[in-house]
């Protein structure tokens, strides 16, 4: 490159820094995208290679039927290429530490091969500890410094294995062999192993080892997965193989000549045994006999001492009655005299009482005489007081009657007086009256005259007679008032003189008034004293009669009480006579009682004797009674001696039996040799970085054609732009290499520098996102590696660097080709082209100005809509299986249990044991569904693979639906399950590539059953066969064990449920209890770290959208950079220029986001169906809601370009319109 | 007749650098209304810079711009795009037609923004396109093309018509065409007209003619008896 090239070189590079950057960052994302997601896989692989070197993990491992011995273990040592062999023991057993029991393997601690990381606590090193596996820290009883009691899942004695079945937990650790949940099922509980435990050899007391781990000289340097791994592991494990098939045999001829020898032994013992057994029996009956006859013996003198007995205790009775009838006749002795001495004190008393009696009489006698008398006085007295009050009534009578009598006369003359005035008033007033009226007959008088006047006046005012009748009316109207005057004096004379008389007879009468007032109040007193007195006097006659009446029936008293009293002493002299008597009676019974005691005394003595006798007779039978029972001792005892001996002969018979038929049947011991591809974690691992690499190879390539495509425009352009300096580079004499160069190198250093951009960032950043994501499935891997592979930097980067050379050659090529004056020319603007819309006036007409602008305009620069409309539907495409995957994971937990599963709870009962009793009398349960559950192992003929699945088996197969829902997914049919067919989980399906009426082969304990499929069940979580109990029946000959119940009950949130399943647990025969909300919590949890890729996806894609969109509208801004100008001078606003170029890009991004919906769809599709573990099945569907939100997510992005372009639109100068076409 | 149009001492400095370059330095003149106005200059005396301060494209550093009575030397962006859009008229040298429409399209273009437009057809039918009317720019000739401009500029309804070097990317007889029908818009419709040109032969055309020289007037001439562009040669 000649110097002035090379300045302008960069020049240019600092000029157009932002297109240069452009093309770096787009190559960059390509690069990233491409290089990062595709070294993940191969990242995964590394991490778990690095996880297992770091626990040594074995290549493989051996087990066999009857385990390993020590023979086997030096064999394997020997083989060439084996490094290491850990022989260890294992044994799945229940454990439970406070309720539930857990179904746990039991190993004895690796020390070289498998070695398990301690994540807690220390390991075990004595007898008694143990470290549990980290997975069962999710089970809150699993703690450290709590114990594990351990118990055999089925008929196995726990003591023939271990030596102690409690263990306290020391620590919490992981194993390389165990990266994953699942821990492979069992024989024991639901099948389903819930973790494994690690305690110290010397706790098993097996005879074999149950497996060898053994690890491959060579196989822990190279990684694991990879075909170098396989080409180390491969031969050894052939040889091993090879070895182990030898072993079979020999040891099965060993094992069968040992047997034989033992058999003969236990023979012999068995019939030495028989004999013994024979002689002992002999002696047994002859003692026996002895026995009887000394019962015989006791029973005679039994007889005899309870014949004296009863005798002797009659005579005790006699003595007994005796001495209580002379008890009784002294009491009675004693109370008469007691009555006799009451008898003469009550006699004392009497005599007494009729003394005090005739005096108290004598006392009231005199009494009643005294008060006679005092009657008499007070009659006297009455006598004169009525006397009394006779005379003073007449008295005051007769003076009332004179006061009356005056004022009665008062009263007449007051009347007369008021007569004569009322006269007198009559009088005056008739006279006034008069006087008025000959007044009013004068003044008419005068009226009359007066009229005369006038009249006269009107004919002749001045006449005589005029003036003479004037006369004459002035004297008669002066006579007139006179007489008025008058007349009113003699009014007022009048009226004063009526008042006057009035004023006095109001007087007159007002004292009459007052004396009669004062009359009636004293006739009024008079009347009331009268009348007291008169009461007086009546009071006094009825005290005197009552007096009277009193002393009455004193004297009728005095007369009883005499009477009494000479009964009374008529009484006591009876009384006297009796009392003598009863004294004479007592006398004599008090002599027949001493004679009588006398007697008593002497029987008693003769009875005191006899006992004696009796009590040696008692102690003599004791003693024998002892003897006998001592004899019958004996006898039991040899009996049962003989008895047991007998057992012990039939089960020595037994057991041999059995040994010889066991031998008869034993079948040669089976070794297998199992590598890595049969630990489940390690090959769900690799199928997922698979899957990983999958996705690997469509979403970068989406990234890498926008990355191309937009490289390719911004080129062209840049070539476009510089047509002129090309031209006169041209007219100077450069060559066209020479010129190509500049453009070539241009691309090449922002490819290359891009591309070293993204190849760090993509291998670091992604691997790295998700590893760690994958990492919450597989817990317990530590190793996050992320180096940068050689590889796949340079293919990204060639990749990239190729793409954009041919894109900045195939936009110099045209350019380059013209002669230099046709480049000096501008080049011929696009010609404006009529759109096919305009054919169709009806649509065109209608749309505005605006609109045709833009619909041509759309159709104009096609390069540009097809790359707008790309790069926004990828966005959108990309937002929507972002949002899709996190649909079709959360449809999971939430179709699974929330649709599929409808029951609360799942009650598995353990071994063997009854469901029907659990239920009595618990409450809360609506409803409920017995049904029998177990693992299975799913197979097709014609088909390697094979998946652990759950047969269910329901107790009333039409209650089935109410608890899981069978329905396909597709056509909504609902199945009934028959005992043709078993209805198998939709996975299935595609797992086996299944059609209706195909086989299937279900393998369990070792037996293999065929059954024909007959419907596919939506089923998100796991594998499940449904079969009906006939189809159960006739393929196993046998009714299944009700081990599980499904239950409904009426709670209605998790606590509700969980204070049932508590209370379940509870009652004997239940194993465990499943709470579905609880596993749909903890289902959805699980789930929640996907979020991550979502982040990445979603942030993948705006980065996308905002690249495209900004260098296309960049590139078309610059494009129409001299018509924006234009439309400027024109005087359009800043925004409405804006809106000339949105308008386009809205139409392009509402076009995209349609496309991007398809797209979205299909590769949410895609990327579902590749990226799903084999034990589950996603969502297929992508919500509504969430096509919403890409869209709103996409516009929002799209928005956030146009928003950036609106200062680039609005810095256009306008002066950029007169400059000349380039 | 009245003063329609009037620079003062108007000033037009950029900064380049350390040096200040003085585009238009102190450009005094007056023009009345409907006058025909050429305002001739050798390139880069300024008159581009004083055709942008007119046309509202550009403001000017100092002095007063004074069109139809309002002086528009202080507006802001957005006064100077209504004052654009509704005052002035712009024909470009190189015509500057959206290629994407046709010629009735590109005239509706700047009717549809204008407050009171013309009827498009009326305004192409008047500039000699009727027949034209639906073609795409890339289907005319140059003269066409600057008629579809003219038109454009005319169907706006401005008050002043400016136009940069009109016939600068013509053929003599085209740009001839162009230059009369400018003429005959200016007597027919009243309208005042201002043509920057670097050619001084057509000055005669013209009603007034400005004379610029680095950046000021040189000097000013009235012609009382204007030429019809036909008789002029050059």
């Amino acid at each position: 490159m000649k110097q002035a090239m090379r300045k302008d070189f960069f020049r240019e590079i600092k000029k157009s820094m932002n297109r240069f950057l452009s093309i770096l960052l787009i190559v960059a994302l390509g690069v990233a995208f491409f290089s990062g997601i595709r070294a993940t896989s191969p990242d995964m692989k590394l991490s778990a290679d690095q996880y297992y070197d770091k626990g040594n993990m074995m290549d493989f491992r051996v087990v066999g039927t009857w385990g390993l011995t020590k023979e086997d273990l030096d064999g394997i040592s020997s083989i060439e290429g084996v490094k290491e062999v850990e022989p260890i023991y294992s044994y799945d057993v229940m454990g439970k530490v406070e309720q539930n029991q857990y179904a746990l393997k039991l190993y004895s601690k690796p020390e070289q091969v498998n070695k398990m990381t301690v994540l807690e606590g220390r390991m075990p090193n004595k007898e008694g500890e143990c470290a549990i596996d980290s997975l069962l820290l999710s089970n809150e009883e699993f703690q450290i410094g709590k114990t594990i009691t351990i118990s055999s899942g089925d008929e196995d004695d726990i003591h023939d294995i271990f030596k102690n079945t409690e263990y306290k937990i020391v620590g919490v650790v992981s194993s390389p062999i165990y990266m994953d949940v699942e821990r492979g099922s069992t024989t024991l509980g639901d099948g389903k192993l819930n973790g494994y435990i690690a305690v110290t050899e010397e706790n098993f007391t097996m005879e074999v080892y149950t497996e060898a781990y053994v690890t491959i000289d060579g196989a822990k340097e190279v990684t694991a997965y990879s075909k170098e791994y396989d080409g180390i592991v491969e031969p050894v494990i052939e040889q091993v193989e090879s070895f182990m098939k030898g072993r079979e045999k020999l040891r099965y001829d060993d094992t069968i000549l040992t047997a034989k020898e033992e058999i003969a032994k236990a023979e012999k013992k068995v019939r030495d045994g028989e004999k013994q057994l024979q002689d002992g029996k002999r002696e047994v009956k002859k003692a026996k006999q002895k026995l009887k006859e000394a019962r015989q013996d006791l029973i005679d003198g039994e007889e005899e001492i309870s014949l004296g007995a009863s005798a002797l205790e009659e005579a005790k009775q006699q003595v007994l009655s005796g001495e209580n009838q002379i008890d009784e006749a002294k009491e009675e002795i004693e109370r008469s005299e007691e009555t006799l001495d009451f008898g003469k004190q009550q006699l004392e008393d009497g005599k007494q009482q009729v003394q005090n009696g005739e005096i108290e009489i004598a006392k009231a006698k005199e009494q009643i005489q005294s008060g006679k008398e005092q009657i008499q006085r007070a009659k006297q007295e009455l006598q004169t007081a009525k006397k009394a009050y006779q005379e003073n009534k007449e008295k005051v009578e007769s003076k009332l009657k004179t006061a009356k009598e005056q004022l009665d006369q008062t009263n007449v003359v007051l009347k007369e007086k008021e007569a004569a005035y009322t006269k007198k008033e009559e009088e005056a007033l008739l006279r006034i009256e008069q006087a008025k009226e000959q007044i009013v007959a004068a003044k008419a008088q005068l009226a009359a005259l007066k009229e005369q006047i006038e009249k006269l006046e009107e004919t002749d005012s001045s006449s005589e007679q005029l003036i003479a009748l004037k006369e004459n009316y002035q004297k008669q109207q002066a006579a007139i008032q006179a007489k008025e005057t008058e007349v009113a004096k003699q009014e007022e004379q009048i009226m004063s003189q009526l008042k006057e008389a009035k004023a006095q007879l109001t007087a007159a009468k007002k004292q009459y008034e007052a004396g009669l007032t004062a009359y009636k109040q004293q006739q009024k007193t008079v009347d009331t004293q009268l009348v007291t007195a008169k009461q007086q006097l009546v009071e006094a006659k009825e005290e005197i009669t009552k007096q009277e009446a009193i002393l009455k029936q004193s004297e009728a008293k005095i007369k009883e009480e005499e009477q009494t009293l000479t009964v009374g002493k008529q009484q006591l002299a009876q009384k006297e006579a009796e009392w003598n008597r009863g004294k004479t009676k007592i006398e004599e019974a008090k002599d027949t009682l001493v004679k009588k005691e006398q007697e008593l005394l002497e029987a008693k003595e003769t009875i005191s004797n006899k006992e004696v006798d009796l009590e040696e007779g008692k102690s003599k039978l004791q003693d024998g009674k002892k003897e006998i029972a001592k004899g019958e001792k004996e006898v039991k005892k040899a009996e049962k001696k003989i008895k047991d001996s007998e057992e012990e002969l039939e089960e020595g018979k037994q057991q041999l039996a059995d040994a010889k038929e066991e031998l008869a049947n034993l079948e040669e011991p089976e070794y297998y040799v199992l590598d890595r591809d049969t630990i489940v974690s390690a090959v769900s691992y690799e199928n997922d970085a698979d899957r990983i690499k999958a996705i690997g190879r469509v979403f970068p390539v989406i990234f890498f054609l926008v990355a191309a495509l937009v490289s390719l425009t911004t080129m062209t352009r840049m070539v476009e732009n510089d047509r002129t300096q090309i031209g006169t580079l041209k007219a100077l004499g450069y060559g066209k290499v020479s010129i190509a160069m500049r453009y070539i190198l241009y691309a090449l250093l922002a490819t290359v520098l891009g591309s070293l951009l993204g190849v760090v960032i993509g291998q670091t950043v992604f691997p790295y996102i998700i590893i760690t994501t994958y990492r919450m499935m597989y817990q317990t891997m530590t190793e996050v590696v992320y180096p940068i592979h050689s590889y796949y930097s340079l293919t990204a980067s060639f990749v990239a660097i190729v793409t954009i050379l041919a894109a900045t050659l195939f936009a110099c090529v045209k350019e380059l080709q013209e002669v230099p004056a046709g480049l000096m020319r501008p080049v011929a603007p696009k010609v404006g082209k009529r759109v096919l819309l305009e054919k169709i006036p009806f649509i065109w007409n209608h749309l505005g100005f605006t609109g045709k602008v833009t619909i041509r305009n759309l159709f104009r620069y096609k390069k540009r809509f097809f790359m707008t409309v790309f790069g926004i539907g990828g966005c959108m495409a990309l937002i929507i299986v972002g949002f899709g995957i996190q649909d079709s994971i959360q449809a999971i937990a939430k179709k699974q249990y929330g649709q599929i599963m409808n029951y609360d709870l799942a009650v598995s009962m353990k071994e063997g044991k009854n469901p029907s009793n659990v239920l009595k009398g618990q409450t809360n349960i609506k409803d409920s569904l017995n049904t029998y559950q177990r693992t299975v192992t799913l197979g097709k003929d014609g088909e390697d693979k094979t998946y652990d699945s759950y047969l269910v088996v329901p107790e009333k197969a039409e209650q089935l639906h109410s608890y899981i829902a069978l329905q396909n997914r597709m056509t909504k049919e609902v199945y009934q399950i028959s005992s043709n067919g078993v209805i198998v989980s939709e996975k299935l399906q595609k797992l086996f590539n299944l059609q209706l009426g195909d086989t299937i082969t279900l393998e369990a304990d070792g037996e293999e059953k065929t059954a024909v499929v007959e419907g596919f069940t939506e089923n998100y979580l796991y594998h499940y066969v449904y079969m009906s109990k006939e189809l159960y029946k006739s393929l196993y000959e046998k009714t299944p064990d009700w081990n599980q119940i499904f239950i409904q009950t009426n709670g209605e949130n998790n606590e509700q449920v969980q204070q049932v399943a508590k209370q379940l647990l509870k009652k004997s025969g239940v194993s465990s209890v499943t709470n579905l909300y609880e596993i749909k919590g903890s289902t959805s949890r699980m789930i929640e770290g996907m979020e991550i890729v979502i982040i990445v996806l979603i942030v993948s894609a705006g980065a996308l959208a905002f690249v495209v969109l900004y260098n296309l509208n960049n590139i078309n801004i610059s494009e129409r950079k001299r018509e924006l100008a234009t439309i400027k001078v024109l005087g359009f606003y800043n925004l409405e220029t804006a809106e000339y170029v949105y308008r386009e890009n809205i139409i392009l991004t509402v076009i995209g986001i349609l496309l991007g919906g398809v797209l979205g769809f299909f590769l949410h599709r895609y990327v579902i169906v590749t990226a799903e573990l084999d034990m589950m099945m996603m969502g297929r569907e992508v919500r509504a809601v969430s096509y919403l939100y890409a869209g709103l997510l996409t516009i929002v992005f799209a928005m956030f370009v146009n928003f950036v372009l609106y200062f680039k639109l609005k810095k256009i100068d306008m002066v950029e319109s007169l400059k000349s076409v380039e | 007749m009245a003063v329609f149009v009037e620079l003062k001492d108007v000033k037009k400095t950029y900064q380049m650098g350390e040096v200040e370059i003085h585009a238009v330095d102190g450009v005094n003149f007056q023009i009345e209304q409907g006058e025909f106005v050429i305002i001739v200059g050798p390139s880069g005396a300024g008159k581009t810079t004083v055709l942008n301060i007119l046309g509202g494209m550009d403001s000017a550093t100092s002095g007063k711009v004074v069109v139809g009575g309002i002086d528009i030397s202080h507006y802001g962006t957005k006064q100077l795009t209504a004052y654009r859009r509704s005052e002035i008229g712009f024909v470009f040298q190189f015509y500057n037609l959206v290629q994407n429409l046709t010629a009735k399209e590109n005239v509706e273009l700047a009717t549809q923004i204008s407050k009171n437009p013309l009827e498009p057809v009326k305004v192409l039918e008047q500039v000699g396109l009727k027949e034209r009317m639906n073609n795409f720019p890339a289907q005319l000739s140059g003269g066409e093309q600057q008629r579809v401009a003219i038109a454009r500029a005319l169907a706006k309804n401005p008050k002043l018509l400016l136009c940069d070097e009109p016939t600068g990317a013509l053929d003599y007889k085209t740009g001839k065409a162009i230059l009369k029908l400018l003429q005959d818009t200016c007597r027919r419709e009243g309208m005042t007209v201002i043509v920057i040109t670097h050619n001084s032969a057509i000055a005669p055309m013209a009603d007034r003619v400005i004379y610029i020289k680095n950046g000021k007037v040189d000097h000013m001439e009235m012609n009382e008896q204007p030429m019809p562009v036909e008789q002029i040669e050059w």
